[in-house]
């Protein structure tokens, strides 16, 4: 028993008993959600650039426009970049789905066992609604004039298809306008 | 090197100075980076991705009422840079304001990156690293430290072995193929940024991709030492803060986050047996 009575665990146990079942309960959430590879705050399951990546034949990268001129959104700092990125994308993927949030599939399995009131509920609470994204392209001005620190007239946001050939983009002169904010 | 890995954090407090220093800097920049709340004020669309707490806290409520309101936005940014100072500033009260920093950071992560659509999850790390200083005895103190500094060990050791069990280490090509997803950005915008012409160099020269690849997993893999002994914490703690350097001029990522955990390395290493 001598053996243990340093390792972590037992002097945790021995000192202070609220924080080893605290200690205890974290660590069975880790490490159900690292099997799970679920990434819930404030567990931390990091398998980034840890799985298979195929090389994409094309990608779609968005450009933003401001005032007819292209934004070189790499040299804004990286979370603005993100944050108009993500959004945009979040704004896109709606749009494309009739604004029926695709979302909707994971809460409609997560609250499977639950009464009917609490899926709509939580699909009230977790989906975006197409009067939410209404407002975006106002938003999204907005927070380009404050990040950019003067006023804009008109923003426009293009996906540009590239093509990948050994490891170079290429653009293969397809293009579409997907948002205009005037 | 003998003297960069010879510096002292005496006790407690002035550890805590070192940690509350560093969170404030990680602020500041934050607030560089447009990264508060004042910020996003407004912003209606939301991606909580599959995260439970995500989840949780949007059925509560709080993110959307405090999105859609600017004075929330301004308190709670607030009430996070003062905590923050007081933290630094008190070593009386620390424990009541880093509860109250963790709170209030607590929120304004949730709801930023709810409403940017990103998560960082290493903001964990922050919070596992301020959980400490909520304690205010000393002996507690040191057992939530030493969870950090294991939970730390943990996930760079799981990472480590994700890479492994995928199979990535055998697979030259994979980590060229990520490199060239993770630049698609810089390739087509600013071929000229410094990530995206190390990152070239190493698309170009897939040996020497596979060879840095490996070098990232056993810089990961070494804190495996970090279950058996503390007596290499300080070059643990070297290493990780190479890895955040190294990691952002290849990949373009921050891991700044995790590097104030990497703090308890030194922590340890200064005060504590070397035995675990």
């Amino acid at each position: 028993m001598n053996r243990f009575q340093n390792v972590y665990l037992v002097r945790l146990f021995r000192q202070n008993k609220m924080l080893f079942y605290f200690i205890l309960i974290f660590v069975f959430f880790q490490a159900y959600f690292n099997q799970k590879r679920i990434h819930s705050f404030p567990w931390f399951v990091w398998d980034m650039y840890s799985r298979t990546q195929a090389m994409p034949d094309t990608i779609i990268q968005t450009e933003v426009f401001i005032d007819g001129e292209r934004l070189d959104i790499t040299k804004i700092p990286i979370w603005e970049e993100l944050s108009i990125l993500n959004t945009y994308k979040m704004y896109n993927w709606q749009r494309i789905n009739n604004y029926n949030d695709p979302m909707n599939e994971a809460v409609l399995s997560r609250t499977k066992i639950f009464p009917e009131q609490v899926y709509a509920f939580v699909a009230y609470k977790i989906n975006n609604h197409s009067d939410e994204a209404a407002t975006y392209p106002a938003w999204l001005k907005e927070y380009l004039e404050k990040i950019l620190h003067r006023k804009i007239k008109t923003v426009e946001l293009r996906d540009v298809q590239y093509k990948c050939e050994n490891g170079e983009f290429k653009e293969i002169h397809n293009s579409w306008s997907v948002l205009k904010i005037e | 090197m003998k003297s960069l890995l010879n510096f002292h954090i005496s006790n407690r407090d002035s550890f805590a100075r070192v940690v509350f220093g560093y969170f404030l800097i990680l602020l500041l920049y934050r607030f560089h980076s447009s990264t508060f709340l004042v910020y996003a004020y407004g912003q209606p669309m939301k991606g909580p991705e599959l995260d439970y707490t995500f989840w949780l806290s949007l059925c509560s409520g709080f993110p959307h009422y405090i999105i859609q309101h600017y004075w929330a936005c301004m308190i709670i940014d607030f009430a996070v840079v003062f905590f923050t100072i007081a933290c630094l500033v008190s070593g009386k009260y620390r424990y009541l304001f880093c509860r109250l920093l963790i709170i209030f950071f607590f929120i304004q992560r949730i709801t930023i990156e709810t409403y940017a659509c990103a998560h960082s999850k290493s903001m964990s790390a922050v919070f596992i690293a301020l959980l400490p200083f909520c304690l205010k005895k000393d002996r507690d103190f040191d057992l939530l430290m030493e969870f950090a500094r294991y939970f730390l060990v943990f996930i760079m050791v799981s990472s480590a072995y994700h890479k492994f069990s995928n199979g990535l280490l055998f697979s030259p090509q994979n980590f060229v193929n990520v490199l060239i997803s993770q630049h698609s950005d810089l390739a087509t915008l600013n071929p000229q940024h410094i990530c995206y012409r190390i990152a070239s160099h190493l698309i170009t020269h897939p040996n020497l991709a596979a060879l840095s690849y490996l070098m990232l997993f056993f810089s990961q893999a070494v804190f495996i030492i970090g279950f058996f002994t503390r007596r290499i914490d300080r070059i643990l703690f070297l290493v990780l803060v190479i890895f955040a350097v190294i990691t952002y001029f290849i990949m373009r990522i921050y891991n700044l986050d995790i590097t104030i955990l990497g703090l308890t390395l030194i922590y340890f290493s200064n005060n504590k047996k070397t035995e675990v």
